[in-house]
């Protein structure tokens, strides 16, 4: 019971991701957002969440103002043509996984639920963050909305 | 993850979790409950059109509604294995519930008609649709 309980423990712990707030890690994508709320996306650009989240966030950078980034993930993805296909306005950039994991605090190698959003404040402070196994109340366009109009808030 | 310093509003977390709970709880198990519970209204219906040799509309008409609702919920219960034990408690208590229908009878008013459920422990119910059957029955 004991040793299943400890398994249970480290295996926690080896999962475990920082907390937030902390500070942003510092991606030469996000230099132009310095100084501005900004919401980063890793997406996978064939799943479904990660594309009704892409005209959220294409919303949110018009009506909110905020630095928007997406970030995909997947093999060999076709960037300019989901930018097109959803009339992305803001960036879409290709990355390796690697460098989602090392932005989010996930493990390499451990599965993740997409999108992986993380809202960063002025100073370069992530407030808010997907769970490693994602987070849907992040998605949500209105909650999103109300992160972002605390921030803002000098 | 939020940060606490971001407090967003409670009734939009209160919002968001009742929606959570209602897509991942109970619509479940109010789908597999819909499609039990339509395929045997389907069953019972195309008895009823056998035996009185009527017009085969309604069984049309609750074989594909059934058939829809049955791939909808798989098609549903198939974007993640939680969601089994949960349509199936749906599945289940559809059953339960409809081993205690007697009938299903058609009540009209006006021009609109209205299902109604005769159910096993209504005395009345069940002994009017007995005579009306031994009318029925070849003499």
């Amino acid at each position: 019971m004991r040793l299943a309980g400890l398994l249970m423990l480290a295996g926690g712990l080896t999962l475990a991701q920082p907390t937030v707030p902390r500070p942003a890690p510092r991606i030469n994508f996000l230099e132009d957002c310095r100084g501005k709320v900004t919401v980063m996306a890793f997406i996978v650009t064939s799943c479904p969440h990660c594309q009704a989240f892409s005209k959220v966030l294409e919303d949110l950078s018009h009506s909110k103002s905020v630095c928007a980034r997406e970030a995909a993930f997947n093999e060999d993805p076709d960037i300019a043509s989901f930018a097109r296909s959803f009339r992305l306005t803001f960036p879409v950039l290709k990355i390796e996984r690697g460098v989602m994991n090392d932005f989010m605090g996930v493990p390499r190698g451990s599965r993740v639920g997409t999108p992986q959003i993380a809202v960063i404040d002025r100073n370069g402070i992530i407030q808010a963050q997907s769970a490693r196994e994602g987070s849907p109340i992040l998605i949500q366009p209105e909650i999103l909305g109300a992160i972002v109009d605390k921030l803002r808030r000098p | 993850m939020i940060s606490p310093a971001v407090a967003v509003p409670v009734w939009m977390m209160a919002w968001f979790q009742l929606r959570e709970i209602f897509w991942l709880y109970l619509f479940p198990v109010v789908a597999g409950y819909i499609v039990v519970s339509m395929y045997m209204l389907h069953m019972r219906i195309l008895q009823t059109t056998l035996a009185r040799g009527s017009k085969p509309l309604g069984v049309f008409l609750t074989g594909s509604l059934s058939t829809m609702a049955n791939l909808f919920g798989w098609r549903m219960m198939l974007r993640t294995w939680q969601l089994i034990p949960l349509y199936a408690l749906g599945v289940g208590l559809a059953y339960a519930v409809m081993s205690r229908v007697y009938a299903v009878r058609l009540r009209r008013v006006g021009w609109l008609r209205f299902p109604r459920i005769i159910w096993r422990g209504d005395v009345t119910g069940v002994a009017q649709i007995r005579h009306e059957a031994s009318q029925l029955l070849p003499q």
